[in-house]
């Protein structure tokens, strides 16, 4: 027994690491790196949904994005400007992918900018938590996202509230389940028109983009 | 009695090796690419506190779970005293580092890893377990 007792164990624990493998193979709870995101979405938008610009527009543009994500801070003032430009022919619609394995404080700022959202100002929010990411990213709590609601006119009862609230949580799941079920597995992931499109380098290639978009049509 | 407590110490880091192996095989198999301003974010399975020294928690965990469960055999095979001192230290040295685990979970991270909790468990259970081992040899 006594020296059976080490292969034995050897053998138990050989099985063990091995289903742990297939196991952690067959994971599929999270977004993983080796997904293949789809290129052609129908997307259909309710009134829960983050849109900017006119709402009859040719050409829609959905953003997968987290707050806390630099490339979709610098992301942010050209798409604002990318709308101006196409103003009646574009809106904008953002979708949460908070990336909260990377990002500590990505879920806190999508609750914070929903919250906004609430009281009709979300595109507001997302202006200033992008452009202030440097200053809320690296602390915890709730004071910087409650000053941008006070700077924004917020009812901040409500806002704070609606901050915790299933509702808004609720939004941001679905949005990422969305995101997960899509296979992205970055952000900030763009499509134009339902179309998966690369990450545009500058303004004049998404005129470029949304021009052709409309043409199309 | 205390023979079946071996074994129960020898299943329990059974159990949390395979929790911690599992983990590893989800952080190496997911494999972390930073963030570029013009091509954003990927993902990666970890927070900055899930690692030590460049080498993932779970990694760590998996060597403690394994180093418990062959000194659990080696204490069967060939019941020495000092093996149990061994088996006493290392434990109390992963109790130490599950309080830190939990306290960042609660307080820093703000979310709980069901798989983590799971590990915070088994640790707890094997530290228990072989101070009771031990301090019973002691006195006996």
């Amino acid at each position: 027994m006594k020296k059976n007792i080490w292969i034995i164990g050897f053998v138990v624990i050989f099985i063990g690491a091995l289903a742990a493998m297939w196991f952690a193979r067959s994971n599929t709870g999270t977004p993983s790196p080796n997904s293949v995101a789809k290129d052609e979405v129908v997307f259909t938008f309710g009134p829960d949904d983050h849109i900017k610009g006119n709402n009859e527009a040719k050409v829609t543009l959905v953003e997968f994005g987290d707050f806390q994500c630099p490339a979709c801070a610098a992301y942010s003032p050209v798409l604002m400007d990318v709308l101006k430009q196409n103003e009646g022919v574009l809106r904008i619609v953002y979708k949460h992918f908070p990336l909260i394995q990377i990002h500590l404080r990505a879920q806190a700022a999508a609750q914070a900018s929903v919250a906004a959202g609430l009281q009709g100002k979300f595109w507001e929010m997302y202006v200033l938590l992008f452009d202030n990411q440097n200053e809320w990213a690296s602390k915890t709590g709730t004071a910087d996202f409650e000053k941008y609601a006070t700077q924004l006119g917020l009812d901040i009862n409500k806002f704070k509230s609606d901050y915790n609230s299933d509702l808004v949580k609720d939004k941001i799941s679905s949005d990422l389940k969305e995101a997960i079920d899509l296979g992205l597995n970055s952000t900030p992931t763009f499509y134009l028109n339902g179309k998966k499109i690369g990450n545009p380098k500058t303004i004049q290639e998404f005129n470029d983009l949304i021009k052709s978009a409309e043409n199309s049509q | 009695m205390k023979r079946n407590l071996v074994y129960a110490l020898i299943i329990i880091a059974f159990i949390g090796f395979v929790d911690a192996f599992y983990l590893t095989a989800v952080h190496y198999s997911n494999v972390s690419l930073p963030c570029f301003i013009t091509e954003g974010c990927d993902i990666v399975t970890t927070s900055k506190y899930s690692e030590i020294l460049g080498l993932p928690v779970s990694l760590l965990g998996t060597f403690f779970y394994l180093v418990i469960f062959i000194s659990g055999l080696l204490y069967v095979d060939k019941n020495n005293k000092l093996v149990l001192k061994i088996i006493h230290i290392i434990t109390f040295v992963g109790f130490l580092l599950t309080l830190r685990f939990l306290y960042l979970q609660a307080i820093i991270i703000k979310s709980w890893c069901s798989y983590c909790l799971v590990s915070a468990l088994t640790s707890i259970l094997l530290f228990v377990l072989s101070a009771y081992l031990y301090h019973k040899k002691n006195l006996n």
